[in-house]
This record gives structure tokens, C-alpha cells and sequence, in this order.
């Protein structure tokens, strides 16, 4: 356990020092205020236009760094042949994949609490309180970084970063039109798209289930039990894909 | 996993985060062994591979001969049994190399085996108590390396017998009692002995031997 958190910490602080991290923060910080100026141009609701903005600005900008850098999580460690020295210690390979899993999964957390502060503060200074639907808003996203962070890890262990980076936007878009999908199923029943429906629902969680957005920004009631079925069903999703990517990585040729 | 406590390695052309000091990396290396080590330890191995001075600076400021030597520290951070190190010496300028020799040296006397691969065949004559020798993904040898020189090619030098320092002469005589006779006789006739030494051929002469014959077989 404690080699794991060694090796999460380390990666907290390499990934710290990411430009993608800092850019994609600063892009996220100008789309914000950017939010707020495009809220002033509706008659009505401009406090509800700039927080729908403001938050999925944050959505995007929190799921590009959790696949762009959830893809170079391993990758990069075996090109630049930094991963020898730490498998060489008593530490499994299901420990380190773990470790940088984490590593890269508190980043998250602490990017969505910087993220959801400064719209929460934005808001704010325009008069309205929205702190605890940013926040809400804001742990939904986490827990869907943390899938598609593990995710990009299943990838990463069979696919260059460049290609495991499409596929991950891919997924993610199908994640997120899984109802749609479910609708054209619907309406041709015994295709093709059936089969890939039924293979994609039993395979890929409904990304939909952490968008508490629409929600937020609607005021429209998350109950307790949703709420937790839907966390509870993330961190199963998370360890499957993790699971999964562990025992391909375990057998992975480093070498070649 | 007991095993790989026991174990240090050192891969070829190391490559360690940057954005770690010297410290951090070895506190890190030594957390990841599960080995409880005091501040006070790690300085002390950083110093004995001359490493104080930079303790705390950035690994991505180390230079190459300094990388190699924060990896060795790395390597014996747990004080394994076994130490496991890849061409440890290449890449290096000659007062590098001496001082990773040293330091070598000095854990091999303290005990630990050392296992490394090396194409610079002087350093495996200085450090190695056993080899192989390969070629080609061969064995070619593998045994002690005292035996891995045929008795014949060893011998004894006298050098600079007439005294003359412009022509270095230069005698070399087959066995220790023909040596003995020999020195007597040349001292007993005036002439100036500048060194006499027990000889053998080179590693590398011993290397390039085996592969020739190697080529004269195919």
C-alpha cells in the first residue's frame, strides 16, 4: 500500500508540472470569463446561461486532460525507460499501474476544485450563490475522469498514445449517446446497431449517469439514493476497467 | 517480491525524473524497497558517491557521469546482496570511470556480488573475479578469469635492460625460475633493471584471439 502511495505522490508532482495541465487550466480560466460575458448578452437567464457554459466548459476541459494525459500514463514511463528502476523494487506492476492511476485521479480532483472555485467565484460576483450545483456539477466530472483515466490506461496497454487518444474521444462520445444510440436501435430493431448497442451497454457504462449538469443548471432534484447508486456504480466501473488494465499490463512485454 | 529486496539494478543509460533532487529520488527508491532509511543515511551515500554538494538539486541538472552515479546510489539504496548493473561504465570521462571502479570496488569489499555487463574489457580485468565472454550471442567463455588466460601466455618482463631510456628493451621470459635466473644474471652483469613484473596477456588480446579462431573455424 505504501509503495503505491510512494508512487501516486510522485506522479501527483510529475504531472503538476504538465503544459497540457497549465494550458488547458488557462484555457479553461478565459472560456469561463468568457461565459460570463456571453450570459450578458441574453435578455433573461443570464446567470443560468454563463453557469451552463461555465460548467461544461469545465467538463471538456477536465475530460481532454484526463485523456490526453491518462494516454502517456504508462506509455511514456516505458519510453523514457523510467519504469525499469521502479519494477526492479518490490512493487507489482498491478501497484504501480494503480499508484499512477491515482496519481493522475487526485490531479483530477484537485483540478475540479480549483475549476469549480473559480466559477463558483465568478458567479458569485455577479450576485449569484451557486456554490454547492458547481460542486455537484464538478464531482460528477471527477468521477467520470477517474473511468475515462482508467479507460485510457485499458488502451494504452495495446494501442500508441495517438490512436488510444481517438479511440478515448470516440468512447467518450458514444458514453455520452447512449440514449440516442438506444433510440435508432429502436427504430431499425435486429440491425447491426442492435448488436453493437447490447455489446456497448454490457461493455461501456451510460456516461450520462455522472452529467448532473442539466440537472444543476435546471434545478431539477438529484435524491440521495441517485446520487449514491450513481457514485457507487463509477467506482465499480472504474475498477473494471483497471482490473482489466492490470491484467493485460502484468503481461506485458516492456521490453519489446 | 523477497527477492527483488535483495536485488539493486542499474539499467544502461539510466533515465530518472527529472523533476526529483538527488534526495528525493533516493528517499523515493528507498520508500519503494520498504526500507527505513534516516535522512542522515541517504546524504551519507549521496556523499560516498560524491554527490553531497548537489544533494538537492534537480536530477534534470545532473550531468551524465552524475546521473550514473545517483543511479548506483539508487541501486544501493537497500543494501542488496546482489547488484545487478548494465555497462556501468560507458559513456563516462576517465575520472568517472574511476570513481564508479572505486566505488564498485568498495561494495564488492564489502560483500555484495556484482553481476554487470561491459564492452570495456579493461574494467572487466579490474573488477571481475569470474566472466563470460561473449560474441556473436555466444558463450565463448566462462569461468574465472585467471584461468581464461592459457598458462603459456603468461610470463615475466624485464624492462630497459642496458639502461638506455631512449630504446626500451624489453625480455620476457616464460616461467618464474627462468625469471629468477635470468634477473640474477642480468644483475650480476651490470646492466639497469627499470621494472620486472609478472605479465599476461590483455582481456582484449585474449578476446580478440578467441574470435579469430572463431572465424578460422567458419
Amino acid at each position: 500500500m505504501n509503495s503505491l502511495v510512494q508512487v501516486s505522490l510522485v506522479t501527483f508532482k510529475e504531472l503538476l508540472r504538465e503544459r497540457t495541465l497549465h494550458g488547458l487550466l488557462v484555457i479553461f480560466f478565459l472560456m469561463s470569463l468568457f461565459s460570463l460575458l456571453l450570459g450578458q448578452l441574453s435578455f433573461a437567464e443570464q446567470i443560468k446561461m454563463s453557469l451552463d457554459f461555465g460548467l461544461s466548459i469545465m467538463h471538456i476541459s477536465m475530460v481532454g486532460l484526463s485523456i490526453l494525459l491518462g494516454s502517456q500514463l504508462i506509455h511514456r514511463e516505458i519510453e523514457r525507460k523510467t519504469i525499469f528502476t521502479l519494477l526492479v523494487r518490490p512493487l507489482s506492476r498491478t501497484q504501480y499501474l494503480f499508484g499512477k492511476f491515482f496519481g493522475l485521479w487526485v490531479l483530477m480532483f484537485f483540478t475540479a476544485f480549483v475549476c469549480a472555485m473559480f466559477l463558483s467565484f465568478c458567479l458569485l460576483y455577479f450576485g449569484a450563490f451557486y456554490f454547492f450545483e458547481v460542486f455537484l456539477s464538478a464531482f460528477g466530472t471527477w468521477i467520470e475522469c477517474g473511468f475515462l483515466i482508467a479507460l485510457m490506461s485499458l488502451l494504452d496497454q495495446k494501442l500508441r498514445p495517438p490512436v488510444a487518444v481517438f479511440c478515448g474521444f470516440a468512447l467518450f462520445l458514444i458514453g455520452h449517446w447512449f440514449e440516442t444510440l438506444e433510440h435508432f436501435v429502436e427504430k431499425s430493431p435486429g440491425g447491426v446497431l442492435f448488436y453493437l448497442h447490447q455489446f456497448l451497454s454490457g461493455a461501456f457504462p451510460n456516461l450520462e449517469t455522472w452529467n448532473w449538469r442539466t440537472l444543476v443548471v435546471y434545478q431539477e432534484f438529484l435524491t440521495p439514493e441517485d446520487f449514491g447508486r450513481s457514485v457507487i456504480t463509477g467506482f465499480l466501473w472504474i475498477f473494471v476497467y483497471l482490473f482489466l488494465a492490470s491484467f493485460l499490463f502484468e503481461r506485458r512485454d516492456l521490453v519489446a | 517480491m523477497k527477492a527483488r529486496k535483495r536485488v539493486g539494478y542499474l539499467p544502461e543509460q539510466p533515465h530518472f525524473y527529472g523533476f526529483l533532487s538527488g534526495f528525493e529520488f533516493l528517499k523515493f527508491h528507498s520508500r519503494l524497497s520498504k526500507k527505513k532509511t534516516t535522512s542522515a543515511e541517504i546524504l551519507s551515500l549521496l556523499e560516498s558517491v560524491q554527490l553531497g554538494p548537489a544533494a538537492h538539486r534537480l536530477l534534470s541538472d545532473y550531468s551524465k557521469g552524475m546521473l550514473q552515479r545517483v543511479g548506483l546510489a539508487q541501486a544501493l539504496i537497500h543494501c542488496p546482496e546482489l547488484l545487478i548493473l548494465d555497462e556501468p561504465m560507458s559513456g563516462l570521462d576517465p575520472d568517472g570511470r574511476k570513481l564508479v571502479k572505486d566505488i564498485l570496488l568498495k561494495v564488492a569489499s564489502q560483500g555484495v556480488s556484482l553481476f554487470f555487463s561491459t564492452h570495456l574489457l579493461d574494467d572487466a580485468e579490474n573488477l571481475c573475479d569470474d566472466l563470460v565472454l561473449m560474441s556473436k550471442g555466444e558463450v565463448r567463455y566462462c569461468g574465472e578469469l585467471e584461468k581464461a588466460f592459457p598458462e603459456n601466455r603468461r610470463f615475466f618482463q624485464l624492462q630497459d635492460l642496458s639502461g638506455n631510456s631512449d630504446e626500451l628493451n624489453t625480455l620476457n621470459v616464460q616461467s618464474e625460475e627462468e625469471f629468477n635466473a635470468k634477473l640474477k644474471e642480468l644483475v650480476l652483469s651490470g646492466a639497469t633493471i627499470r621494472r620486472a613484473s609478472p605479465q599476461r596477456q590483455s582481456l582484449e588480446d585474449l578476446f580478440s584471439e578467441i574470435n579469430r579462431a572463431e572465424r578460422g573455424k567458419t
